[in-house]
This record gives C-alpha cells, structure tokens and sequence, in this order.
C-alpha cells in the first residue's frame, strides 16, 4: 500500500513537472515570436534616419509577438527586388517596407500581394495601390511650413539654393513643391542653383563647394533632408561662410536637432520614424488577425523645429 | 550557243539582280514604314495624359461644382472662436478635418463684420458678434497650403494615385482663389465697410493661434459703406 502510495505521489510529482516545463516552452516560444515572421524592408541603413525606422519596426513587431528581420536595400531598387525574392521565398508572413522608387518599387509590392503577403509602406509611397496602407510624413505641409518660416527668416529677399533629394522618390517633389508654393510667391527671393545631392552627406557637401564657386554671395540653403543639410553645412563651414548663409533641413534628425540647438542651422521639419514605423508593425499585426480595411494612405504631420522652439524636441520626435 | 545570245542573257541576269535589290529596297521600306510612326507630340502628350488626372481640371470642376455648392456646412467664425477658447475638444471633434495624424485641424469657416484695418498681407475684420466681438484676418498674400482643400473635407486622399497629386488639387485651389477671389478682395476693400465671408481656417489644437484667426477666403461679399 506504501508502495503504491509513493509511486502515485512520485506520478503526480513528475506529470506536475512536465506541465510545467511545457509551459516555460510556451512562453519562451511566445518570446521568440511564433506568432509568424515580419520582414522590414529599408532603403538604406547609411542614413541614421532610415536606421531608427527600421530598428523601431523590428523592435515593435517583435514587442508583438513576431519574429523580424531588417533588410538594406542599399538604395538600389536591384537589391531591393532580391529581398522580395527572398523574403517571399522563405515564406515570411508580412512586410514592412520602406521603398527605393516610388514607381521601380511597385512591381516588388505586387508580387508579394499576389504571393498573400501583405506590405505596409513606411515614410515613402509606391504610386500604387498595391500595398495594404501607406504611412507617410506630410512632407508638402512640412515644407510649406518650413517655406513660410524661410521667407520670414530672410524678410522676403536674397539668393538662395535648393539641394534635392532622390529624383525618383515622391518625397523629394513633395518637399520641394510644398516649399515652392511659398517661396515662389516672393520675387525678391531667388533660387540661384537646383541640385541633386540624393539625400547624402558627402554629395551634398561637394555639390555645395561646386555651387559656392559659382555663387559665393547666397543668403540661404535649403535642403530636402538633414543629411544634406550637414553635408551643406559642413561645405559651408570649410568655406568660412556658415555665420552668413542659413541652411535648412527636412527630418529632425540627432546631428541637426543639436546643431539648432547650438545656433548653426536654422530649421528643420520634424518627422516621427518611430510613430510610423510602431503604426506600421501594429497594422501588420491586425491584418495577420483578421482585419481588411485600412486606410490606403495615412500622412503623418510634420513640425517645424526653430532656434526658438528646438528645447521641446529630441532627435526624431518631441520630448514626452 | 552563240556570243550574241550569252551577251543578252548577261544582260538580262544584271537586270534581274538590279530588280532584286530593288524588291529588297521596297520590302525594307514597307517593313519600315509600318514600324515607325510620327504624330503631332501635342496629340501624343493628349493621348498619354487622358487616364492620368489633370490636376487643373480637377480644381476647377471641385471649385465650381462641389465647393461652392457646400458651402452652408460653414460653421460661424465667432461659435468657432468661442469654442476654440473654452472647448477645444468638441470645436475639433464637430467641425475640424484631419488629414491622417495630425494636431492641426481644417475648418469651414463664415461670417460678417466690419473692415477695422488693411495692410499688405489681409483685412482685418471685427465680427459682429458680442459680447466678445472677435477679429478675423482675411489672408490676401499667404494663399498657400491645404487649408481649402481639407476644411471642405469634401475630397480624400485615398482616391488619388499619390499624395503628389493630391498636392497638386491644393496648388490648383490656391491658384484661382489669388487669380479670382484676391483681386475682388483688393479692389472693394475699405476700412469700416461690411463685408461676408466664407473661407478656410488651419488651427493647431496644441498651439491655437486665433487672435485673429486667420482665414483664406473662398467666397466674400462687400455691403454698405460705413457712415462715419
């Protein structure tokens, strides 16, 4: 009878233990992400910004319950098309993605959908329907914002420059007609060059020693993002003019939001990468579980970061 | 076989090779001819843009046909204000249009009042509407932004191919207010005569600037001079 007794305790104790190891796996599977696999797709991890949106989706698809895998484009629509392969390949069950070529891309974004792999665009639009929601910056508003702000910094006269970003992405038009709508109301104010810089620090810092042999005596620089506006800056500075020509930039990044701070650059346009990219991975999250409907397009409001107003922001964002 | 008759077969063998090349030249002309065409570039740029939106055309008929057909959904300028000093959150939720995420919120916006000051960039305008009488700048130089777009809320973006082109509809818009409605603003405006008006207004829910609320007009009406 003792005997027995001990070996259905012994019994119980072991299938107690079993139960609860099962459970420890559960949630250490829940941890790792089985509720499926994200890819997040970037145009170029070169860029900081670029680097706190995909970093952020990863993070945020993770915080979900997925397991996510960044991928760099590199710029290069070629090995952008390569990921698709991959990614569609290797059975991934979403993607969050942030295009090279608002046109080059779409076919990417087509193949996935009609593999059942839905794509959600961050920061830059495909002119297409094909993705499930696109969420974008306000760049046009941004930049009107950023235009009339620029006007009234240079009392509605003087030369100016414009350095543009990648010609085949719509934020860069969007930017710099948003800009144009205000500026170009103004005679007194002159665009004296237009260039691409393709949104890079050191481009920009050479096409701005190009431009400032050719026009020493500009007021003002606008830039269609930070990156260029500290490669403009950095051109600007070696030149021994940073004190006379304002430059402005387009996206709150760290370096830019700083050197507002210090009094060198003159304005930038905040964009969120961490709002769109957790807004992202969340709709990602609901289509996986079910839902359809989503808006096709959400812009996201961009803000204006001043000498004056620069203390209520951090490096992309606000402070909290 | 004779010299004579072997001269002439040459003869008419050198015909015949002349006649092929010439076969050749006539079927590469008909091949070429069918590969390529020309046609006017003016008719070719028609034909391209005909599935592509105009954005021009776009902002004329949504002017003429749509906007100012609606607009009697304009809330009054001085209940907005009210609100907007005591009750942000309903001034929002009742009468604001939101482009995706945003602090900054559209409106429709109507009123009268008198003319009390002019300057380079609008009329300023008392509204008479006590008790607390609020001014209204009526925008004649900064046209420019979404502002008429969106407080119509009338059109949504999703129905565009990109938000470029739905850009594009607010630079339309503004176009023909500054080419048709500022000039009428410019050339009737008087210190102390009546005016109505119906425009759009953009308010930060966070940042409010509302004295004077700023307003780009869409439709205005000049009445009586005032008698000082």
């Amino acid at each position: 009878m003792a005997k027995k007794l001990s070996l259905l305790v012994l019994s119980i104790l072991i299938g107690m233990l079993v139960v609860a190891c099962g459970n420890q796996a559960k949630q250490e599977a829940g941890q790792a992400g089985n509720k499926g696999r994200i890819a997040v797709v970037i145009s170029t991890l070169n860029n900081p910004w670029f680097v706190v949106l995909g970093e952020t989706a990863v993070q945020e698809a993770r915080d979900l319950g997925y397991q996510a895998t960044l991928f760099d484009s590199q710029n290069d629509n070629a090995k952008e098309t390569e990921h698709f392969e991959n990614i569609l390949a290797a059975g991934y069950d979403a993607i969050l993605f942030n295009p090279t070529d608002a046109d080059g891309s779409v076919s990417n974004v087509e193949k996935a959908g009609k593999a059942g792999v839905p794509t959600f665009c961050m920061d830059r639009e495909i002119n297409s329907d094909a993705a499930v929601s696109q969420i974008l910056s306000d760049n046009y508003t941004g930049c009107v914002e950023l235009g009339r702000y620029f006007v009234e910094q240079l009392n509605g006269e003087g030369e100016y420059v414009e350095l543009l970003g990648l010609v085949g992405d719509n934020n860069t038009w969007n930017r710099s007609r948003g800009f144009h709508s205000v500026v170009d109301n103004y005679p007194d104010l002159k665009m004296v060059a237009q260039q691409t810089a393709d949104f890079d620090r050191n481009t920009a810092m050479e096409v701005m020693e190009s431009i400032l042999q050719a026009h020493p005596d500009i007021d003002a620089v606008f830039c269609g993002n930070d990156a260029m506006a500290m490669g403009a800056y950095q051109a600007l500075a070696a030149a021994g003019k940073a004190d006379e020509i304002m430059v402005f930039g387009f996206d709150g990044a760290k370096d830019v939001v700083e050197s507002i701070g210090a009094g060198k650059i003159v304005a930038t346009g905040m964009q969120f990468p961490r709002l769109m990219a957790r807004e992202a991975a969340r709709m990602a999250d609901q289509y996986l579980n079910g839902q359809r409907d989503f808006p096709e397009k959400i812009p996201v409001a961009v803000e204006l970061v001043t000498q004056d107003n620069v203390s209520q922001y951090v490096a992309y964002g606000k402070k909290q | 076989m004779s010299m004579e008759f072997l001269s002439k077969l040459i003869e008419k063998l050198r015909v015949l090779v002349k006649l092929r090349y010439l076969v050749y030249a006539v079927l590469t002309g008909i091949v070429l001819y069918h590969s390529v065409y020309f046609e006017p570039l003016d008719q070719h740029q028609l034909q391209q843009n005909q599935g592509e939106l105009q954005p021009a055309e776009f902002a004329r008929d949504f002017w003429e046909n749509r906007l100012l057909k609606n607009l009697e959904r304009a809330v009054s300028a001085s209940k907005l204000i009210h609100l907007f000093k005591n009750d942000m959150a309903t001034a929002v939720q009742q009468y604001g249009q939101t482009l995706g995420i945003s602090s900054t919120h559209s409106y429709l916006v109507q009123g009268q009042g008198r003319i009390t000051a002019v300057n380079n960039n609008g009329v300023e305008i008392n509204i008479e509407a006590p008790p607390d009488s609020p001014e209204v700048f009526i925008e004649t130089r900064d046209i420019f932004g979404n502002a008429v777009r969106d407080a119509s809320g009338l059109l949504n973006i999703d129905d565009f191919r990109s938000t470029m082109e739905f850009n594009a509809i607010s630079v339309e818009i503004n176009k023909i207010i500054r080419e048709e409605v500022v000039p009428e603003i410019l050339q009737e405006t008087e210190v102390g005569r009546s005016i109505r008006f119906v425009g759009a207004a953009e308010v930060n829910e966070d940042n409010p600037e509302i004295s004077p609320l700023h307003i780009v007009p869409i439709q205005v009406q000049f009445g009586d001079r005032q008698i000082s």
